[in-house]
């Protein structure tokens, strides 16, 4: 095989490898928050009303402003791939430093978020209502910090690199989670703080 | 189909990379052989000490009873008995059946059988093995806590294993351990699912490959779906646990709101009935094969026990409701369940016909991997058919939580997967070790492993289906249930003779490590591509990546001239 013809080979091949481990673990992760949401979907409809007797709905004000911060991570990242495609690093390194403004942001309305339910009066233990928020948005902060370390990790050790096909797959890669994240914190959004 | 380029990896070289931190798929597999081999003992004496209580109440546990329990003078308190069958449950099905049976030879085989140098992802590989020693550690650590370990039975049901059941931080280190161990074990499937599907040597279609590696594949993809429902309500009840929250808290038990205790029995169950297959199917795809390569006969309908395999795989997610018949379910849910249930007998039914019709005038060698095949057609067929009175309603309203279904999930889970796996331990032994295993040994060893199973099992039936209870410290206080006293001493003594036949089994194995005969390359005459390379395996497997030319299961062909009986997946199919 001549080497041209190999690289291209072994190309397809981490092609290949990346996008089947990657779609694993994205199965893996639905599972994961499916089941929580299954566990949500049973006590909101076995609780006659909600928020339950003596709790009021969180305003919406913070949770917006995660969504938003998660949002705009997702769509700087998306811009930085893009640059990073067209082989400009200068511009694809400052999108992935807003990404990682954005990622920071998101832990921060997060911990407003906690704060301010503590000054509601909802902790852990109020009960089912406040058990489920802290629960889905600390499992949620857990996984996002993940995508924020790989984020910090693209631009220590990624970026410094040249680019290459090998390095624009991690970069792929690093994107689909944190989308998934996005997605995931879009219907927490939805069904713990808007219905 | 496309095929990729492998590289040679240079061979380790210091005592950490080659057998601490390796990357080499082989040592992986050693590594979880010897750990679950560990475990294995540590639950096996657990057990004992469990029957021991059920034959002798108030009489001191042998030899070590006095040391574990001085207060009581060697006498298994009833506190320490329920962390006995909690212990003994978690450890036999997540540390010492899943690494020995998935971690083993899941990782020594898949490569090995699909002719690549290693799996695609190494270092996610040696992270699965380490997140396994950790939850083992955080698990054992569990027993030396000052209220002792979990102790809420291996399904860890609310309200037993929440705080008020379970007060000690036992319970919180199980589930941290069972979280952790999920993530080893998602961790192996990411690797087994891409390995299959991209490593496939050139001319290996799906149904070319050996029935182990389709075993170990659809387990894996179990594996990928289920292990995550588990760790999602491990994690709630963790929060629960330790951060006060109430997701299974009911009643007067929350302090607000009602959380909903049955709501962890469903996700526990959505994993918990895939788990029985995710630890049975590679056995069955590893004896599958074994009955084909020691009957000399192609496997009989090959592509229909691959297919019926994955339709149990995928059957086996729409049932589990029938472990919860007696939680006031509707009866439209629980006729659901039921009728879901009985359609599985569908497939089992052909793919144990596939292997009767392997064995059917077949030119049977009577080696060790083959007895252990065939002592688990017996014992999965009685474990199948009991399976069918758990599965009906009316039945189950009376057997539920009876010693019956101890009797019939040991015989599913435990006998099958053990002696499928002591199977592969004796077949895969020159390959793994380089060294043959004593064959008169082996023998002795499966004939008292089979009377000894079978005396406890089929004890355990017996006295499940004359309403003797599980998980009772002393079920005789019971006037009704004292005259089970002799058939629970049967049992007893059958568990001990099973236990000792063990050591027949651990003498064989090192002394074969130490002084065995040193094996050929093909010592049982078999055509999959691992036998085509030199014992044991070198690091790299495979000088040149194989071209697969047949399947795996040709024998008997009356056109073989070369005074061989098989042959290699490598050469062309000799037609007449």
């Amino acid at each position: 095989m001549s080497s041209v013809n190999a690289e291209i080979h072994n190309d397809i091949q981490d092609e290949l490898k990346s996008s089947i481990g990657m779609t694993v673990i994205l199965v893996s992760l639905m599972m994961f928050f499916g089941t929580l949401f299954f566990g949500y979907a049973v006590y909101r409809f076995t609780t006659e009303t909600w928020p339950p007797m003596g709790m009021q709905k969180i305003n919406l004000m913070l949770p917006s402003m995660t969504t938003i911060a998660v949002s705009l991570g997702s769509l700087f990242f998306e811009i930085s791939k893009k640059y990073l495609n067209k082989n400009n690093k200068i511009q694809g390194k400052n999108f992935l430093i807003l990404s990682i403004v954005m990622g920071l942001s998101y832990v921060f309305f997060q911990y407003l978020l906690w704060r301010s339910m503590g000054q509601l009066g909802l902790y852990t233990s109020t009960g089912i209502f406040a058990s489920l928020i802290y629960a889905f948005t600390w499992i949620h902060v857990a996984h996002m910090s993940m995508a924020l370390i790989l984020f910090f990790w693209a631009y220590i050790a990624l970026l410094p690199r040249e680019i290459n096909k090998k390095m624009l797959r991690s970069f792929t890669n690093i994107g689909t989670f944190w989308h998934f994240l996005s997605g995931i914190w879009f219907f927490i959004f939805i069904f713990l703080f808007v219905l | 189909m496309a095929t990729f380029e492998q590289h040679i990896h240079p061979a380790p070289t210091t005592f950490l990379s080659k057998y601490i931190f390796s990357f080499d798929h082989k040592v992986i597999a050693k590594q979880f052989l010897w750990y679950g081999i560990f475990f294995l003992a540590v639950g096996g004496m657990m057990a004992l000490m469990i029957r021991w209580t059920l034959a002798f109440p108030g009489e001191a546990f042998p030899i070590i009873g006095t040391m574990l329990f001085p207060d009581t003078h060697g006498v298994i308190p009833p506190d320490t008995y329920a962390m006995l069958f909690t212990m003994h449950g978690t450890i036999m099905i997540f540390y010492a059946i899943t690494p020995i049976l998935i971690g083993a030879f899941g990782n020594f085989c898949i490569p090995l059988m699909i002719g690549a140098r290693d799996m695609v992802f190494p270092t996610l590989n040696m992270l699965s093995f380490w997140f396994a020693v950790l939850s083992a550690i955080i698990l054992m650590s569990s027993l030396f806590t000052p209220l002792g370990a979990a102790a809420g039975g291996w399904t860890s049901y609310p309200t037993l294993s929440t705080v008020i059941g379970s007060p000690g931080v036992g319970q919180t280190l199980w589930a941290l351990a069972i979280f952790v161990v999920g993530i080893s074990s998602t961790l192996g499937a990411i690797n087994y699912i891409t390995t299959i599907i991209v490593l496939r040597a050139p001319g290996m279609g799906y149904f070319d490959m050996p029935l182990t590696v389709w075993g170990l594949w659809l387990t894996a993809i179990l594996n990928a779906i289920f292990l995550p429902v588990l760790a999602a309500g491990v994690l709630l009840l963790i929060f629960d646990r330790v951060f006060g929250t109430t997701f299974f808290l009911a009643g007067a038990a929350a302090t607000s709101g009602s959380g909903d205790p049955v709501l962890f029995q469903h996700v526990f169950w959505i994993f918990g009935h895939p788990e029985v297959y995710i630890l049975i199917l590679p056995a069955w795809g590893i004896v599958s094969d074994l009955l084909s390569f020691f009957a000399r006969k192609p496997a009989f309908g090959m592509k229909a026990t691959a297919l019926s395999m994955t339709t149990i795989t995928i059957l086996s997610t729409l049932v589990y409701g029938h472990h919860m018949f007696t939680t006031q379910m509707s009866p439209l849910l629980t006729q659901s369940f039921m009728t879901l249930t009985m359609t599985i007998s569908i497939p089992s039914a052909i793919f144990f016909a596939n292997w009767l019709g392997t064995i059917w005038k077949g030119s049977i060698r009577f080696t060790s991997p083959m007895l252990f095949s065939l002592g688990v057609v017996f014992v999965f067929g009685l474990g199948g058919l009991t399976g069918l009175y758990l599965g009906t309603v009316t039945t189950d309203l009376y057997l539920h939580d009876t010693y019956f279904v101890v009797g019939h999930f040991h015989y599913t889970m435990a006998a099958s997967v053990l002696l499928g796996g002591f199977g592969a331990i004796y077949f895969w032994m020159p390959k793994m070790f380089g060294v043959m295993m004593n064959e008169c040994l082996a023998k002795v060893h499966f004939w008292l492993t089979m009377i000894g199973l079978n005396g406890i099992f089929m004890g355990m039936m017996i006295v499940g289906y004359a309403g003797m209870h599980r998980r009772i410290y002393n079920p005789f206080v019971y006037e009704y249930l004292q005259k089970l006293i002799p058939i629970n001493t049967f049992i007893t003594y059958s568990a001990i003779l099973m236990g000792l036949s063990q050591f027949i089994f651990l003498y064989n194995f090192i002394h074969a490590l130490l002084k065995g005969e040193k094996a050929s390359d093909n010592p049982w005459e078999v055509g999959t591509l691992e036998w085509t390379i030199p014992s044991p395996a070198p690091h790299y497997n495979f000088k040149e990546i194989p071209v697969v030319k047949c399947g795996p299961h040709e024998f008997g062909n009356p056109n073989l001239k070369n005074g061989r009986d098989y042959q290699y997946q490598t050469e062309q199919l000799v037609e007449g």
